[in-house]
């Protein structure tokens, strides 16, 4: 499988020779592509940040800030998710703006170069860093998270290790949790 | 066996087919379900997501995205002017019209919406600032052209239009620009400065 970053980075460039051309279609095109392959963890990262209705309006501002970020800068991206956590603390700070009537603003917009200092786990990368984080686990838990990447419903596995749907779920939750403090504590990413 | 990790764990496999099915009332109502554990369930959503890696969007789900307001790549300037030609309305025509929507009646007034539009579709006035009573106006004028307006006021307003460039040329004139220097702006009227409060002068 090609490496996410690589076809990301490839995205935003030809989004940015097409937009600077003039081939705004083009531009709207690969912006749209690269905004869908993450709206899901887009949403998620957006329900950190606040609740609800909230959520969605902070979801819809780091939207415009991403479609702004690829049209519009010159840094390339090295890891979405973390940019994507980095512009929502922003997109939140637009929501108050907005409620408090007080102008829309892009001067935080301007600099995403600052290192993500929210949680590491963010900053996962690619397949090989994600296959050591799973090296934390033991060989059934590696094994419930290898079928949930690969989309086997959770009653095909738990049959095939012979235990609930209950405890299946409370062994992934625990998987997890080792995989997110192992990588806190080895700082990945950084 | 923990109930409380059994919960969460069944907590987040609900919420990711809730996810997965784009059920977003549910996926909000499963996260607040979790109370203390709210963020903590977030985060694991967030890391299951993040392991299953970027979608592979349809070309479809591409091309009918790429035409939504939010991801217009143009500029006031150029969206307005666009817009304007394509209803076929000349500037004093459209002046006419917005300062109306704005409640402005009085020749001063509508002198100043006046200049103050042409500052817009030149790329003299930065659109942040502009309030959402011209926004609202322009939009209705323009037809359905709001969110467009709102998801672009963003978008960098680019090189002044060709119309001001006498503004970068200068004047030959230089004694009559000292003059024109020396003599005091005369106080703004009421709607003189109503209007430069809605473009956010």
């Amino acid at each position: 499988m090609a490496d996410p970053s690589v076809y990301d980075a490839d995205l935003v460039r030809r989004a940015r020779v097409a937009h600077t051309a003039g081939d705004l279609r083009t531009a709207q095109n690969h912006a749209a592509e690269l905004w869908l392959r993450y709206e899901k963890q887009a949403r998620a990262i957006s329900r950190k940040r606040a609740r609800g209705d909230e959520a969605d309006e902070v979801l819809g501002h780091l939207q415009l800030r991403f479609i702004k970020w690829v049209y519009f800068r010159q840094d390339e991206p090295r890891n979405m998710i973390g940019l994507l956590n980095q512009m929502a603390s922003y997109a939140y700070g637009d929501v108050q703006r907005h409620e408090a009537s007080q102008p829309v603003t892009v001067e935080e917009i301007e600099d995403y170069r600052q290192p993500h200092t929210d949680r590491t786990l963010s900053a996962i990368l690619d397949r090989a860093e994600i296959d050591q984080l799973m090296s934390v686990l033991s060989e059934r838990e590696r094994l419930i998270i290898e079928r949930e990447l690969a989309d086997v419903p959770d009653s095909e596995v738990a049959a095939e290790l012979e235990i609930e749907p209950n405890n299946l779920h409370q062994i992934r939750w625990r998987a997890l949790k080792r995989m997110r403090e192992a990588a806190d504590q080895q700082e990945w990413g950084s | 066996m923990d109930e409380r990790e059994i919960q969460l764990g069944n907590l987040l496999a609900e919420t990711l087919v809730a996810f997965g099915e784009g059920r977003s009332a549910d996926v909000d109502r499963l996260l607040d379900s979790a109370g203390d554990d709210r963020l903590e369930l977030v985060e694991m959503v967030e890391l299951s997501l993040t392991l299953r890696g970027p979608a592979s969007p349809s070309s479809e789900a591409i091309d009918a995205l790429a035409m939504t307001p939010a991801f217009d790549a143009r500029s006031w300037p150029e969206i307005l002017t666009e817009a304007r030609h394509a209803q076929g309305l000349k500037r004093p025509a459209l002046v006419a019209a917005l300062a109306q929507h704005l409640g402005i009646v009085s020749p001063d007034g509508e002198e100043r919406v006046r200049e103050r539009y042409h500052e817009i579709e030149t790329g003299q006035l930065d659109p942040r600032r502009i309030s959402s009573a011209v926004v609202d106006a322009l939009g209705e004028i323009f037809g359905g052209l709001r969110a467009v307006l709102d998801a672009t006021r963003l978008n960098p307003i680019g090189p002044l239009s060709p119309n001001v460039s006498f503004m970068r040329d200068g004047f030959d004139d230089v004694d009559g620009m000292v003059l024109m220097d020396m003599v005091l702006p005369a106080e703004p009227t009421a709607d003189e400065r109503r209007v430069d409060e809605l473009f956010g002068v």
